[in-house]
């Protein structure tokens, strides 16, 4: 064996996943007993070991975006996006994102563009006319929760998935047609979350309803009994 | 597409399977977040139109990589020329034997390997994700074996130095504070 042939088996020797054939062992053994060279190569590799493990562990410790994934594929499968609104959402909205994002409610994806066209079929598309479609809708973007029944699905204006306590969570947003009535719910499978942050911004109410395995936190603005459904 | 059903379920799989890694390695290579984003989504993208270049799912890990580096190179000659450290004569640099292992910082570290020039970053990386072995590295940059190696134990001398002087650096500073 030469040096050269050496220095390739010491390099492959320092990773695990490349293990010497044990008919390339003893030969490299005897080299480094007769070449000092090679053997004060092999105690250098020896010696920095620990620094190469951090360095190792350091390259690949780069966090992943949340949600990034999922976005992705809406994007290479065309289909919509995470982020469904009716057209008279925005200014409502405003508000209650402003004052979820201060309670420690961040979004997950960034927003999508929404056409024209979307806003105009979505409706009759029927996606999510009721408490079902929702939750097959979050089904599919990898959330398996139960949406509120309480609430009058006509009065929807968009479902997202946001991030709460450093999780995924749906945010149901409903507003009644005067705009004067608007609420913001997070669903959050029971035991999971801490407390919602009640401290928030004064023209801002929070209920916490515990239902079916959930709570419920809604921040809402007026009278909410308006987004409820009525009971026959 | 045979091997999942369709193109749709195929390249799902490819996304639930490999957007990790892509992306720590498109973060590593290219030093920022929005571009790893930019570029890892870029490779799907690439992917879903070339997947019929894909016969066996068991190297979708290696080709995605590559899909990746030549995206990466893509967009690199089309902007300007960066300095690099040169990497000349590093080999004759010993290391410091048995010194005590810094604490290496991601961030540290990615500063590191961006003043390397790519065909020494590109398999330094590799080597350090433990995904692939000196022959894929090899392949997936299309060089031979040996230019791989010497590359790599170059890069490697020059990462140990680069983050030992910053060590050095950050353990005098803390002491001149307390002077
Ligand atoms: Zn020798």
């Amino acid at each position: 064996m030469d040096c050269q042939d050496a220095r390739l088996l010491l390099a492959f020797s320092d990773r695990p996943s490349e293990k010497l054939d044990p008919a390339e062992i003893q030969p490299l053994q005897h080299h480094l007993e007769a070449c000092p060279d090679c053997a004060l190569a092999a105690e250098r590799q020896q010696a920095v070991r620990g620094f190469d493990l951090a360095i190792g562990s350091a390259m690949r410790d780069v966090p992943i975006p949340i949600g990034q994934p999922a976005m992705l594929k809406q994007q290479l499968f065309g289909e919509r996006p995470v982020l469904w609104k009716r057209w008279s959402v925005a200014s409502a909205a405003a508000a209650l994102i402003f004052a979820l994002t201060a309670s420690g409610v961040y979004y997950v994806n960034r927003p999508t563009v929404v056409t024209t066209n979307d806003l105009l079929t979505w409706p009759q598309q029927g996606i999510a006319s009721n408490a079902e479609d929702v939750d097959s809708f979050l089904e599919k973007q990898g959330l398996n929760v139960r949406s509120p029944r309480v609430f009058d699905y006509s009065l929807l204006r968009s479902v997202e998935i946001v991030e709460f306590q450093k999780r995924r969570v749906a945010k149901l947003t409903f507003i009644a047609n005067d705009e004067k009535v608007s609420a913001s719910v997070l669903v959050l499978p029971h035991r999971q979350f801490d407390a919602p942050n009640q401290d928030i911004q004064a023209n801002l109410s929070i209920r916490i309803i515990n239902e079916d395995g959930y709570t419920y936190a809604i921040y809402y603005q007026g009278r909410l009994d308006g987004l409820l459904r009525v009971l026959n | 597409m045979s091997w999942f059903g369709s193109n749709k379920t195929a390249v799902e799989a490819l996304v639930d399977g490999h957007y990790a890694a892509l992306y720590r390695y498109a973060y590593r290579l290219s030093g920022a977040t929005q571009a790893a984003e930019d570029l890892t989504q870029e490779v799907f993208l690439q992917a879903q139109k070339m997947l019929h270049q894909l016969r066996d799912p068991a190297n979708a890990k290696s080709w995605l990589f590559t899909i990746l580096r030549n995206a990466y190179l893509h967009r690199v000659r089309a902007e300007k020329s960066t300095r690099f450290v040169s990497l000349d004569g590093v080999a004759e640099v010993a290391d410091r034997g048995n010194a005590p292992v810094p604490i290496v910082d991601s961030a540290q570290l990615q500063a590191a390997l961006n003043q390397l020039p790519e065909v020494f970053r590109t398999p330094v990386i590799l080597y350090y994700f433990e995904d692939f072995s000196y022959k894929d590295i090899a392949e997936q940059m299309n060089v031979p074996l040996g230019t791989v190696m010497s590359r790599l134990a170059r890069a490697k001398m020059v990462l140990r130095q680069s983050l030992t002087e910053h060590a050095e650096v950050t353990t005098t500073t803390a002491h001149g504070e307390g002077i």
